[in-house]
C-alpha cells in the first residue's frame, strides 16, 4: 500500500520491499505523491505514481530483506542496475537527462561504470521476478558462469 | 532586492546548459529509456536534445572517449576498454528480461586477446561461454568495444 505524500530519495511517504536475490539484493520502492531524487546520476522530481527497482550487490551494507512502511534510501548504496517507472510527470536535472516527462515513463540505467575500472559482471534481470536477479562479479569467467 | 528580466533568466539557464552539455562522459553508461506521452530533454553527456510526443524507446551505449592510462611510465588517453553482451527483452512497454556480461578496462583487453588466442582454445571457450554473443561467432573482434546484442 502506498501512502500520497512526498518522499526523498525513497524514504517518506513510500513503501519499500528488500528482496534477497542472487548474488544480489533488491529494493522495490513505490511512491504515490511527490519523490524527489538527489543522487548526481537521477536528480530529478516524479509527481504521480512512481514504482523504482534498484538492485545492489548483497552486502553487509545493504538493508535487511522485509517490507519497510517508509522506505528505504538507496542513495548510499553501490547500485548495479535500476529502473524507474513513473506515471504522471517527471522532471530529471542530472547529467543524463535535464527536461520532464508528463505520461508513462520507465528509465533503466543497467551499468554505470567508472571509466578507470578493470571488472567482469554478469548480470540477469527480470523485473518481474525480483527474486531471480541474478548478480555476479568475478575476475575470471569461469567464476562467473 | 534586483530583479532580473526573463530574458536574463533565458540566458543563465542556456549557459547551465551549454556547461553541463561540455561534460565529457566519466563512465561507461548503458541505459533504456520508453516514454509514452511528452518527453522534452537535453543528454548533458551526449550533447544533444529531443522531443517526443507518442511513443518511444531508446536503448544507448555511451563509452568514455578519454580515459587516463600509464604506458611506460608515460600519461596517455585512449578510449575506455569495454567486452559487452547484452540482451534486452521488452513486452509492450516494459522491461521483462535483461541479461548483460560486461568486463571493463584491462580486463576486457585481456578477455579479447584470450578470445582470439589459437593457443589456449580453453580459455577461449570459457569465455564465449560467458560471452554468449561470441559463441556463434568465428573470429572475434579485433579490439574491445561495447556492442549490444
Amino acid at each position: 500500500m502506498s501512502v500520497s505524500g512526498c518522499s526523498v530519495n525513497g524514504v517518506g511517504f513510500s513503501t519499500s520491499e528488500v528482496i534477497r536475490a542472487n548474488g544480489a539484493v533488491v529494493i522495490l520502492t513505490r511512491t504515490l505523491g511527490g519523490a524527489l531524487r538527489t543522487g548526481p546520476d537521477g536528480a530529478g522530481l516524479a509527481i504521480g505514481y512512481t514504482k523504482t527497482l534498484a538492485v545492489a550487490p548483497d552486502s553487509p551494507a545493504a538493508p535487511r530483506p522485509g517490507d519497510y512502511v517508509f522506505g528505504v534510501s538507496v542513495a548510499d548504496l553501490p547500485l548495479a542496475a535500476v529502473i524507474r517507472r513513473v506515471v504522471g510527470i517527471d522532471f530529471g536535472l542530472n547529467r543524463e537527462m535535464v527536461g520532464a516527462t508528463i505520461g508513462f515513463s520507465e528509465d533503466a540505467a543497467f551499468a554505470r561504470i567508472p571509466s578507470d575500472t578493470s571488472m567482469l559482471r554478469r548480470l540477469v534481470l527480470s523485473p518481474d521476478d525480483p527474486a531471480g536477479i541474478q548478480l555476479r562479479f568475478c575476475q575470471e569467467p569461469a567464476s562467473c558462469e | 532586492m534586483r530583479v532580473i528580466g526573463w530574458s536574463q533568466k533565458v540566458a543563465v539557464i542556456a549557459a547551465v546548459l551549454v556547461l553541463l552539455s561540455a561534460c565529457e562522459p566519466a563512465q561507461l553508461y548503458l541505459a533504456n529509456h520508453t516514454v509514452v506521452g511528452i518527453n522534452a530533454k537535453v543528454n548533458p553527456e551526449q550533447g544533444n536534445g529531443i522531443l517526443v510526443i507518442g511513443y518511444d524507446r531508446t536503448f544507448a551505449t555511451v563509452i568514455p572517449r578519454s580515459v587516463e592510462q600509464q604506458e611506460n611510465g608515460l600519461v596517455t588517453r585512449d578510449a575506455m576498454s569495454a567486452l559487452v553482451c547484452s540482451n534486452l527483452v521488452v513486452d509492450g512497454i516494459t522491461i521483462r528480461r535483461y541479461t548483460e556480461s560486461l568486463a571493463t578496462g584491462q580486463a576486457a583487453t585481456n578477455f579479447a586477446n584470450n578470445l582470439g588466442a589459437q593457443n589456449n582454445a580453453a580459455a577461449a571457450a570459457k569465455i564465449k561461454n560467458f560471452f554468449d554473443c561470441f559463441q556463434d561467432q568465428g573470429r572475434p573482434p579485433a579490439n574491445p568495444a561495447g556492442g549490444n546484442q
